[in-house]
């Protein structure tokens, strides 16, 4: 059974691989704003050197864009076309096949984020060794770094889970490009990928961290840069963990479900 | 009582075949989707106590207009749809039931889709079928080797599926579709789009996989080239209704009309005379007037009876008489039955 999966892995590599190039392009097109970001921090901060923002050094700052981009290339799983097959019908051919249909689409995810996170973990090192060697670099230590390791394959398989929830909903909605644009945005925000959710203040950092989105991008970053203590560590993977299983129901539910609609409503 | 072995003498067992669909009113249509989601569905006959038996190895024809069944007909056949009413069995299995033996039994290849990956070339997906499918490596080499030969691709499998035109892709997602050696194939439109040559080979490398292999064919296609050249027995569907089962010479037969017979008329003066005697002949049927010239369409035996009648008014006229092709006849039978409430 697993030799399906492994097989549609493989594949998939394959064909990440032919857009390599491609790819240097977008990883510049990822490293332009990020160094533009890490100069608006840096002014911001030297107004009055040695200050922190809600807890955040400018260390803290230019580690939290630099950890914070490589886990979202780890996590993101945007595969439109499964709204797609629901919408025009290919998804026939899909189920046909003797494979589940949401591992496949695991299994391709996996053999294009993996190849993904290695190459901008590449393009990064040298700023990452620049950087620290200009001291500016906050990684946290010990414990910390060796459960970054489980956060961050959780919050993959969390991102993967959140992605497909949001594409069967084809099931039912049709065509809604705008909302999932939307919905992107905001979870976007909610995961931190532009700022650090420190800086919504206490009261809707808490907020956050009840959702889903929370673990997927900011819980293994600020993980790694060591703002959390071990309690809340082992508490926050405690909290991956359980959305990890509440997504897995909801997406089996929206797959049983959407097919049933899908065949009540047929065409 | 076992799955299996009911039913498995025959490819297709449908008793009272029925399958309703849940639709949302189309009133709603435009609104804000949470609209759709709150009115109250409406239930659409997809297709009404269909009974057929389908042999092995028989090369069956599936034809309709647009809303006829056909699609359905499909979907019901793998599997894809649970019946609404009656039974259905496949190769002796229920298919909405989706049994592993089922699946590596059927295969579905529809000309608008394809399983084919855009930026690699079709030997990985023959590879990643070999594994999905279980396939013993002797029996892949074998099999791909005289799918490459049969639908001559050559080379063309090792190249990106994005490079390849529409007829190179069609042939390789044919061979990727068929290379776990299904039972049972359901067409979808395999030639759609095609060029007169793609089709040609597609069409031969059908007949051979059918004759070779004793698989059963049930192809759905507009295109009546295919239907003609491929299939033994012809099945046609009219708003979810069954209304044709048989050959297709008999199917020729009962629409009676198989030959047209085409005047022109060279001399003016003569055009109401031609017309008279043709009205003598069929009062019903109806003369076209095209290019400057009478078409009649007529029953085989009364072209002689038709040509003598004209035969007196000499040479101020030219005659000449065609047999209707499948199309034609499919075309009128359809006109006939009316568009399809959609």
């Amino acid at each position: 059974m697993m030799a399906k999966y492994a097989a549609v892995f493989q594949l998939q590599l394959r064909a990440t691989r032919v857009y390599r190039l491609n790819w240097v392009f977008s990883i510049l097109c990822v490293i332009v704003p990020l160094l533009g970001l890490l100069l608006f921090w840096r002014a911001v901060y030297s107004a009055s050197p040695g200050s922190q923002l809600r807890g955040y050094t400018i260390r803290d700052m230019m580690t939290y864009y630099l950890i914070a981009r490589l886990v979202g290339d780890a996590v993101s799983a945007e595969w439109w076309e499964i709204g797609q097959n629901i919408r025009d019908g290919k998804l026939h051919l899909f189920v046909i096949r003797p494979i589940g249909y949401v591992g496949y689409y695991f299994a391709r995810m996996l053999g294009t984020n993996v190849p993904s996170l290695i190459v901008t973990l590449g393009m990064f090192t040298p700023i990452i060794v620049g950087l620290a060697a200009l001291d500016m670099l906050s990684v946290a230590s010990g414990w910390s770094l060796l459960l970054f390791v489980p956060s961050l394959i959780a919050a993959v398989v969390l991102g993967f889970l959140i992605g497909m929830a949001s594409q069967l909903t084809a099931f039912w909605t049709g065509e809604m490009q705008g909302m999932e644009s939307l919905r992107r945005v905001l979870t976007g925000v909610l995961m931190g990928a532009y700022f650090p959710l420190d800086l919504l203040g206490p009261g809707l950092r808490s907020i956050a961290s009840y959702l889903p989105f929370y673990y997927q991008l900011y819980f293994p970053t600020e993980l790694l840069i060591g703002k959390r203590t071990m309690p809340q560590v082992g508490l926050g993977l405690a909290i991956q963990a359980l959305w990890i299983v509440l997504l897995v129901l909801l997406v089996r539910t929206l797959w049983s479900r959407g097919m049933r609609r899908y065949q009540s409503v047929g065409g | 009582m076992n799955d299996i072995d009911m039913g498995k003498d025959c490819a297709i067992e449908a008793v009272g075949l029925g399958r309703d669909y849940q639709v949302r009113s189309r009133r709603t249509e435009g609104t804000f989707w949470w609209r759709r989601l709150l009115a109250r569905p409406e239930v659409v006959r997809g297709l009404r106590e269909i009974t057929l038996r389908v042999e092995h190895g028989e090369f069956l024809g599936l034809i309709g207009p647009n809303g006829a069944g056909k699609t359905t007909t499909v979907k019901l056949l793998s599997g894809l749809l649970h019946p609404t009413s009656g039974s259905l069995r496949v190769q002796g299995h229920r298919p909405a039931a989706r049994s592993p033996g089922f699946l590596k039994d059927i295969a579905v290849v529809m000309g608008q889709h394809s399983q084919l990956w855009w930026e690699l070339p079709s030997s990985c997906m023959f590879d990643l079928h070999r594994v999905l499918y279980e396939i013993p490596t002797p029996v892949f080499k074998e099999r791909l080797s005289e799918f490459i030969d049969l639908l001559h691709l050559g080379d063309l499998v090792d190249v990106p599926v994005r490079e390849l035109s529409l007829g190179q892709r069609a042939r390789c997602q044919l061979a990727v579709g068929l290379l776990h050696g299904p039972k049972l194939l359901l067409l979808d439109e395999p030639t759609l789009g095609l060029d007169v040559l793609a089709q040609r080979q597609i069409r031969e490398f059908l007949r051979r996989y059918n004759k070779d292999t004793g698989a059963t064919v049930v192809l759905t296609s507009h295109n009546m080239a295919d239907i003609k050249y491929l299939c033994a027995r012809l099945v046609v569907l009219h708003q979810g209704a069954l209304i044709y089962d048989g050959s297709i010479s008999e199917f020729e037969e009962l629409r009676g009309n198989t030959a047209q017979i085409r005047v022109g008329v060279k001399e003016a003066s003569l055009e109401g005379e031609v017309l008279e005697v043709l009205r003598r002949v069929t009062p019903s049927a109806a003369c076209r007037q095209e290019d400057g010239q009478l078409i009649l369409k007529a029953r085989r035996d009364e072209v002689g009876k038709i040509v003598g009648l004209l035969a007196p008014l000499g040479e101020g006229i030219e005659v000449s008489i065609e047999e209707l092709s499948l199309e034609d006849i499919v075309l009128e039978a359809f006109e006939e039955l009316g568009a399809p409430k959609q």
